[in-house]
């Protein structure tokens, strides 16, 4: 190593560090030991800042608002981008393509024979019960059986190395458009780091939505109208919304740009008139995208839109009644869901799952919940998670008492020492925690976008990578 | 154009297949120079001796305004002078690969708020409609430019000439059209299946893509009949002819693919723009 690099004092014990961690392979030798080394940390400290004056001109935000005023913010930008070796990817890859096979199993299944229930390997009213589960889908057929069109899996990696699946996001995963902007943003910004990169492109992100969505649209429509809705411009994703849009080449409309008529085809309003619409890729919460069938009072969903699903007339993505596939208590169940449909063991290993609905996996919860992550079954964004080693005691006490009450509601998991990747910090490059979701989209097969989404949390030490906690982002590369 | 380039899997490769759509290579070997991303990025931004170089453009630009300050809008001179002098007082030290694209930035940002000026405060007389006819004729000539360097990157990447070129590549494509502030439009107007064909097509052809060849001509084309209906400038047989042979090789259904036949036909366009150029010259221009 040169001296007086970037790297000298750079330790990531005892996190599996995604730099150093695979310091053998010879593209991560000559891109961060030999090239990023050289650089000095004021040097990438001034250029991060112009990077992200950059994604705030380009409107690369989310929206906040408070009260009247709104502010666009940037998600924090860290310069070192977080490297994938072609063979832990090759797995990562094999891993989300079977995961995403059972989990659209799973789906088809427990909205027709509901086998699996049957058959006692998934308790029934953890599904039936479930707040995402939908009667209304009960009997539907999807084209091709396909019912998670973008998956969004969340991912951590053990102290040695090893992929784990902490979540599988079936409903509407957001981030992809950091995954590309972030990277012509690197383009733009760091050629002197990026040239020459063995880095696999992800810019065509949007080609392949595009042709995995025209795959599923309904039986006998070749060159389908495809939307993409949005709920409108108060939504906190927004610029996703018009990025996903643009990249596509296909209108971003809201519910009320859309109607159904009375056979039960899906319509757009246009300047010159009605135009079919075949496949809407909704950025919108089942709840409120048909007030005919669900929230009366919703206004930014279509009235009809499930009934014209239902005739075939138009497909949703992702389909309405993922989220029971995604709960937090259905996920300790994936493994046997892998082995169920697929029969085959799973590529991906789970993160060793308390369900505090059995009994005894409750109590063990309550004994030991120093050591456990808990988590809230039904909330997102890293709300109502409790750290056990970073608890008090007040906190500890308080959230069992929320378990004894309704047990239902709570999983526990052992705390992982997240992997690290180096981080451009005030002190100089230093560990910071990952994770990583990988974008897949799916239409007659899958395709996993050669990236992902690193979250990378600022704070040293911290576990919570959430943009709503003051996470932030990397590039995700790749390698070949 | 920075992205295209800087994240080729070979750099040199990419930088030399621009030195030769220019035509470049002879002057810059002349330099002595090594063959380097940063060498002939600094040799296209500085370089006094490089008539292709943006100081070199800027510069004539320049004395050209110089030329029509009594005509022009204030501000038209004043932007130009702003951006050239920023230009000018570049060092080399100061074109590093990182600062690349903001120095690009720069220029294409001065550039536009330019041609928004002559746009919004240019009184429109014959001197405008000259200044328009002669920024769509460029304009046409750039883009055929940067639809050739695909053909001198495959020849210097060593495909086989006799064979067609080498497998089209879409990725490539796709961030030629982002340089042309074009992918988005081109992926509302197009289908799924459109490839290399369609995207060449679209930067040629479409008629309502600002960057397009056709738009360029069609627009050059209306400018001239302005020129003639409005101040009788009389462009004569020699300048229609000229005109009319622009338009006609740009007309739907001309075969393009990429490769080799695509750069016999972008040889054609450019012939026959110098043609065009040529004649406004003579007609206008010339020493009598």
């Amino acid at each position: 190593m040169a001296a007086s690099g970037l790297f000298d004092t750079y330790d990531a014990s005892p996190a599996f560090c995604e730099v150093s961690g695979r310091r053998d392979d010879p593209e991560i030798q000559r891109l961060f030991f030999k090239r990023l080394n050289k650089q000095t940390r004021s040097n990438l400290a001034r250029r991060k800042k112009r990077a992200e004056e950059e994604l705030y001109n380009l409107g690369i935000t989310f929206t906040v608002y408070f009260g009247e005023d709104t502010v666009d913010r940037v998600l924090p930008f860290d310069v070192i981008p977080r490297p994938i070796t072609a063979d832990d990817w090759g797995e990562l890859e094999a891993g989300v393509k079977q995961r995403i096979a059972a989990l659209n199993a799973f789906l088809h299944d427990i909205y027709h024979d509901q086998q699996i229930l049957k058959d006692g390997v998934v308790p029934e009213d953890l599904v039936v019960e479930n707040k995402y589960f939908l009667k209304e889908m009960i009997g539907v057929d999807v084209p091709h059986r396909n019912y998670v069109h973008i998956c969004g899996t969340d991912m951590i990696r053990d102290v040695d190395g090893s992929f784990l699946v902490l979540e599988d996001n079936c409903r509407a995963p957001s981030g992809v458009s950091y995954v590309i902007e972030n990277r012509h943003l690197m383009q733009r910004s760091f050629p002197d780091l990026m040239e020459n990169a063995k880095v696999r492109a992800v810019s065509d992100y949007g080609v392949h939505l595009r042709e995995k969505l025209t795959e599923c649209a309904p039986a006998g429509v070749d060159d389908p109208k495809i939307v993409l809705m949005t709920p409108g411009l108060f939504n906190s994703a927004y610029f996703e919304h018009v990025f996903l849009a643009r990249e596509m080449g296909v209108p971003l409309v809201e519910g009320r740009d859309l109607y159904v008529d009375e056979t039960d085809a899906v319509f757009m309003k246009t300047v010159s008139g009605p135009e079919p619409v075949h496949v809407i890729y909704r950025r919108i919460d089942d709840a409120f995208l048909d007030p005919e069938v669900f929230r009366k009072e919703s206004m930014l969903g279509t009235p009809g839109l499930m009934r014209a699903m239902k005739a075939g007339r138009v497909t949703i993505a992702n389909a309405p009644g993922t989220g029971v596939a995604d709960d937090k208590a259905v996920y300790a169940y994936m493994p046997e869901i892998v082995r169920y449909y697929l029969d085959e063991e799973p590529i991906l290993k789970n993160v060793r799952t308390f369900v505090c609905r059995r009994k005894d996996e409750c109590d063990y919860v309550l004994d030991n919940l120093a050591d456990l992550v808990v988590k809230p079954v039904g909330e997102s964004g890293g709300y109502g998670i409790v750290v056990g080693p970073k608890s008090t005691k007040a906190e500890r006490e308080e959230v069992a008492k929320a378990i004894r009450k309704d047990p239902s509601n709570y999983i526990a998991q052992p705390m992982i020492t997240l992997s690290a990747s180096p981080t451009l910090t005030s002190e100089g490059v230093a560990p910071r925690h990952v994770d990583l979701r990988p974008f897949a989209v799916t239409g007659k097969d899958t395709w996993v976008l050669p990236g992902g989404l690193t979250r990378v949390a600022m704070k040293k030490g911290s576990i919570i990578v959430n943009s709503s906690q003051g996470g932030g982002s990397k590039d995700t590369w790749v390698l070949t | 154009m920075t992205e295209g380039f800087a994240a080729g899997d070979d750099d040199d490769a990419a930088w030399r297949s621009v030195l030769n759509t220019f035509h470049d290579m002879p002057a810059f070997k002349k330099t002595g120079r090594k063959l380097t991303g940063i060498n002939v990025a600094r040799w296209y931004v500085l370089e006094k001796a490089n008539p292709n170089s943006i100081h070199t453009a800027l510069a004539m630009a320049r004395e050209n305004a110089r030329a029509l300050r009594h005509i022009s809008p204030i501000e038209s001179w004043k932007q130009i002078n702003m951006l050239y002098k920023h230009v000018a007082d570049l060092k080399a030290r100061q074109v590093t690969l990182p600062k690349l694209n903001g120095i690009c930035e720069t220029v294409r940002l001065g550039c536009l708020t330019h041609q928004g000026m002559v746009d919004g405060t240019w009184y429109r007389d014959e001197a405008w409609l000259f200044h328009r006819l002669g920024s769509e004729l460029e304009r046409a000539d750039q883009t055929t430019r940067l639809l050739d360097v695909k053909y001198y990157q495959l020849k210097s990447a060593g495909a086989d000439e006799a064979d067609g070129f080498a497998p089209p590549d879409i990725v490539w494509w796709n961030s030629l059209l982002r340089s042309a502030s074009s992918y988005h439009a081109f992926r509302r107007r197009h289908s799924l299946s459109a490839g290399p064909a369609e995207a060449a097509a679209f930067l040629l052809f479409d008629p309502d893509c600002p960057r397009s060849v056709k738009l360029a001509a069609m627009a050059a084309a209306d400018r001239l009949r302005e020129l003639e209906d409005d101040y009788g400038a009389a462009p004569g047989s020699e300048l229609h002819r000229a005109c009319k042979g622009l338009l006609s090789l740009l007309e739907p259904g001309t075969p393009v693919k990429p490769g080799r036949s695509l750069h016999a036909y972008l040889d054609q366009v450019q012939v026959q723009l110098i043609t065009f150029a040529s004649a406004l010259a003579t007609r206008y221009f010339g020493p009598d």
